[in-house]
């Protein structure tokens, strides 16, 4: 268990269904994970993501770590300001299969930090050629 | 008259700048300046460097309260570079035209849901005074272009707002 006593706390938040189907595809490889909530931009005006995200890391609590699609997307900018007044928040942008598992299965483990630390290596370590055209 | 001011795009986004202006129309109409006016974006500096934060690299990005920024366009600031304005609202597009900007043309881009309005496509939701505001942009003369990204179908706006009057 990490030091705060509980696993570190996650949302993710994506355009169209990318945060439900990326969450979706990570419990069948990694088994559930109830508590991570999914939100999208559809349907939903900038601010009112805005408050959505705050109201979920309120709910969740200081060190709530924010998995994003896209730096500079819509719905980075949204975590970004609902993070403006809950500076514990950490949020990640780039999400992405093996960076999710690596999240869900260590947060148990690690500390927030350290956690956000080891899942961005695996994140980027993931992401490779993996055979080069001939 | 001749003005100074050329804009590749003059859009309103709820959003500012975002995936579809940063990576769509930025990617087709290839600006070196993305000019946001908007009041609020400009007075909050934390606010400001968030709204330019979200900027292609190569590009740069700024934001002006709608009145001065419109003026200093006018008056030929970054005049001979390629520009992607952008507004959060119709009343500042109104406000644009009444400073004297020569718009001609205007992209809807994203008007989410929000309190008393109601949707006239997917990304674009309108209350009754934001309507009135589209009308009278239009009797004025400016094409009003319903687009989020290149590529998608473009609706011209005007008609739509038209049906809904009965």
């Amino acid at each position: 268990m990490n030091p705060e006593g509980r696993p570190v706390p996650g949302i993710l938040v994506a355009h169209g269904r990318l945060a439900a189907e990326l969450k979706l595809t990570a419990e069948s490889i990694g088994g559930p994970a109830p508590d991570l909530l999914c939100l999208s931009n559809v349907d939903r005006r900038p601010e009112e993501l805005s408050e959505d995200i705050g109201a979920a890391i309120d709910e969740r609590g200081p060190g709530t770590v924010v998995l994003v699609d896209l730096a500079g997307g819509s719905c980075c900018t949204a975590a970004l300001r609902a993070a403006r007044t809950r500076p514990k928040t950490v949020i990640v942008a780039g999400i992405n299969l093996a960076l999710l598992l690596d999240f869900l299965s260590k947060r148990e483990d690690y500390a927030s930090a350290e956690l956000v630390t080891h899942m961005t290596e695996r994140g980027h370590s993931g992401l490779k050629v993996v055979k080069a055209g001939e | 008259m001749n003005s100074p001011v050329r804009t590749l795009l003059v859009r309103i986004d709820d959003r500012l700048i975002h995936g579809q202006v940063s990576i769509g129309w930025a990617g087709r109409l290839n600006p070196d300046f993305i000019v946001v006016l908007d009041d609020e974006a400009a007075r909050d500096a934390w606010e400001n460097e968030l709204v330019c934060s979200a900027c292609p690299e190569k590009v740069k990005a700024e934001v002006h309260p709608v009145e001065e920024g419109t003026r200093m366009l006018l008056s030929g600031g970054h005049a001979g570079h390629r520009i992607i304005l952008l507004l959060r609202s119709v009343a500042s597009a109104r406000r644009l035209l009444d400073l004297g900007f020569p718009l001609s043309e205007l992209n809807i881009g994203g008007l989410h849901h929000h309190a008393g309005s109601r949707a006239f496509l997917p990304y674009v939701y309108l209350d009754p005074a934001e309507v009135e505001d589209f009308r009278s942009l239009a009797t004025r003369g400016v094409r009003l272009v319903a687009q989020d990204v290149p590529g998608n179908r473009s609706f011209d706006l005007a008609p739509l707002l038209g049906a809904e009057a009965g």
